[in-house]
């Protein structure tokens, strides 16, 4: 009897590990992505909805607009402030959507970090409204001779 | 005999535990999403072109520039001093250590806002302090720092500070993209980080 | 201290303190498992002693399953933790070395630290002998370099090499473990030498 007694101190603390790892496991209503995925999508490209491709499909789009500009140029948008993105009732909204999500907003880094955010909430389908047609391209050319100077190539 | 029936109990039991544990080779986020919200809400994250100018012509240590373009565009010119990190390669774990450095702040640039804005969001999620964006990345930065000049016929004082500045800066960007590849290698191992390493041993 | 996150933001010298620390206990670990006594350590190789093997593969699994639950808990970054990369050649040639060293010498380098400090003159020699070593390994370094880095693979783990999650492994290797334990003991019996650890 007496190690089986000293048993249950053992078998109490397994059970008290196996509940903090149950815990862990199903709790949390945070990130549960993982980051690579933000960046492989960002890298290929993936979420980005050129201004000229949308013309003809903006009826695919839940809009969601991050800013006031943006919402009165896309008036079938809903309006979703960048800092109550995650707001119960928008947040419900979005997981709640069936068609894909395109974030737009005046200022590009704005959607760019509302993506990420969504992205790593598991929030499938989300896509960002670029600006500009080529937001990560260089538009000058450095001359390496200093008298030459730089060349404007825009 | 007793102890060691115990301790033989409790390791066995943590491995069958961990057996069935998920493989934790994937890395999320650590801040919770409101508070992630909130970081990336605030103006504060954000230097200017003319403030990163202002580092560069102070050579202030306590700033690390990181370059999140392909190695090709950054060996073709990069703003002086920074460190290339191209954005793909983002989460390899040699680079973590350039994200959490206590009293160093670390600021992203790209071409654009959007690589820098995603690797600052997905920097900050995973944990990492003091970092930045450079607002409007390189485009901006040879649009305001390189390429303007002073119109007009008379100079405030401030406009005056703002002009010597940038020239400063475009001096030295200048010279040092200019230097032959041999020397630019030098210059960037002479700035990077030397990262200590532990080896264990009994 | 370590990757540890919660901690990592102590200043330098709590830090280095904590480590002190650390190695006191380590110190104190080794002495009272009788590692100071190189008859007990030279034991595992002719076989009538094996409290080394019991001894650092417990806290190889200790430290193993501390690190898979500390990571799981978001309180280690397993990533940042430092991995020894893999030279093939340099590992057989450096085991072979060490091993015989360690036979004939009755000590390692740890538990010859630790002999020293209780006053043990043949631990000092053989300290002596290590530093002359990593000395002469140091000046002969141009000479080996080809062969010193030669199969390098990298900081390979086995569970990565075996394809199974470190979790799975991790239990193989405590059951693996208490097999071997059982064999220890069994092979204590068979090669017991008594009266071999007095000290006379």
């Amino acid at each position: 009897m007496g190690k089986f007694s000293n048993l249950k101190i053992v078998l109490l603390i397994l059970l008290v590990v196996l509940i903090l790892v149950l815990v862990k496991t199903l709790g949390k209503n945070g990130f549960k992505q993982d980051a690579k995925i933000a960046v492989e999508t960002v890298s290929s490209n993936n979420f980005l909805v050129l201004p000229n491709d949308l013309k003809n499909k903006e009826k695919q789009y839940l809009i969601v607009s991050l800013d006031e500009s943006s919402s009165q140029q896309f008036e079938n948008s809903v309006n979703i402030p960048f800092e109550k993105l995650l707001d119960d009732k928008n947040l419900q909204k979005l997981k709640e959507t069936e068609s894909n999500i395109l974030l737009v907003s005046a200022d590009n880094s704005i959607s760019a970090k509302a993506w990420v955010i969504l992205n790593q909430l598991k929030i499938r389908n989300v896509y960002i409204l670029s600006t500009e047609e080529n937001p990560e391209v260089l538009k000058y050319e450095f001359q390496p001779d200093t008298l030459t100077g730089i060349e404007n190539i825009n | 005999m007793d102890a060691r029936i115990k301790i033989t109990v409790l390791l066995v039991g943590l491995g069958i535990l961990l057996a069935f544990m998920p493989n934790p080779s994937s890395k999320s986020f650590k801040l919770k999403p409101g508070e992630l919200l909130e970081k990336s809400g605030s103006e504060e994250i954000y230097f200017s072109v003319d403030e990163v100018a202002r580092f560069i012509n102070n050579e202030d240590s306590t700033v690390q520039l990181i370059d999140l373009r392909t190695a090709d565009e950054f060996r073709t010119c990069n703003i002086p001093g920074s460190v290339n990190i191209p954005f793909k390669d983002l989460l390899n774990p040699n680079w973590s250590v350039y994200f959490n450095q206590k009293n160093m702040r670390t600021v992203f640039y790209g071409n654009g806002d959007q690589n820098a804005n995603v690797a600052w969001t997905i920097v900050t999620g995973l944990g990492a302090e003091n970092c930045f964006v450079m607002k409007g990345g390189l485009n901006e930065w040879f649009k305001t720092v390189m390429l303007t000049k002073f119109e007009g016929e008379r100079i405030t004082p401030r406009e005056n500070a703002l002009f010597e500045n940038r020239y400063k800066a475009r001096e030295i960007f200048n010279q040092i993209n200019s230097l032959p590849d041999s020397l630019k290698t030098k210059f960037f191992d002479a700035k990077r980080l030397q990262r200590a390493k532990l080896d264990g041993g009994c | 201290m370590g990757p540890i996150s919660v901690i990592s933001s102590l200043p330098e010298w709590v830090n280095l303190l904590i480590g002190f620390i650390i190695g006191i206990g380590f110190g104190f670990a080794l002495e009272q498992a009788g590692f100071s006594s190189s008859r007990k350590l030279a034991g595992m190789f002719y076989g009538y002693d094996t409290t080394v093997l019991k001894v650092f593969f417990t806290a190889a699994i200790v430290a193993l399953v501390g690190s898979q639950f500390l990571s799981f808990f978001g309180l280690l970054d397993l990533s940042l933790v430092y991995v020894n990369p893999y030279f093939i050649g340099a590992s057989i040639v450096g085991g072979i070395i060490m091993g015989a060293g360690f036979v004939m010498g009755g000590f390692c380098p740890g538990t010859g630290i630790s002999a020293l400090s209780i006053g043990k003159i043949d631990a000092l020699f053989f300290l002596f002998g290590g530093f002359a070593g990593a000395f002469l390994f140091a000046e002969t370094y141009p000479i080996i370099e080809n062969f010193a880095i030669s199969g390098f693979k990298g900081p390979m783990k086995v569970d990565e090499w075996m394809g199974i999650s470190p979790g799975l492994f991790t239990f193989i290797l405590i059951v693996a473990a208490a097999f071997l334990f059982w064999m220890a003991e069994l092979a204590e019996k068979k090669f017991s030498r008594p009266g071999i650890n007095s000290e006379n």
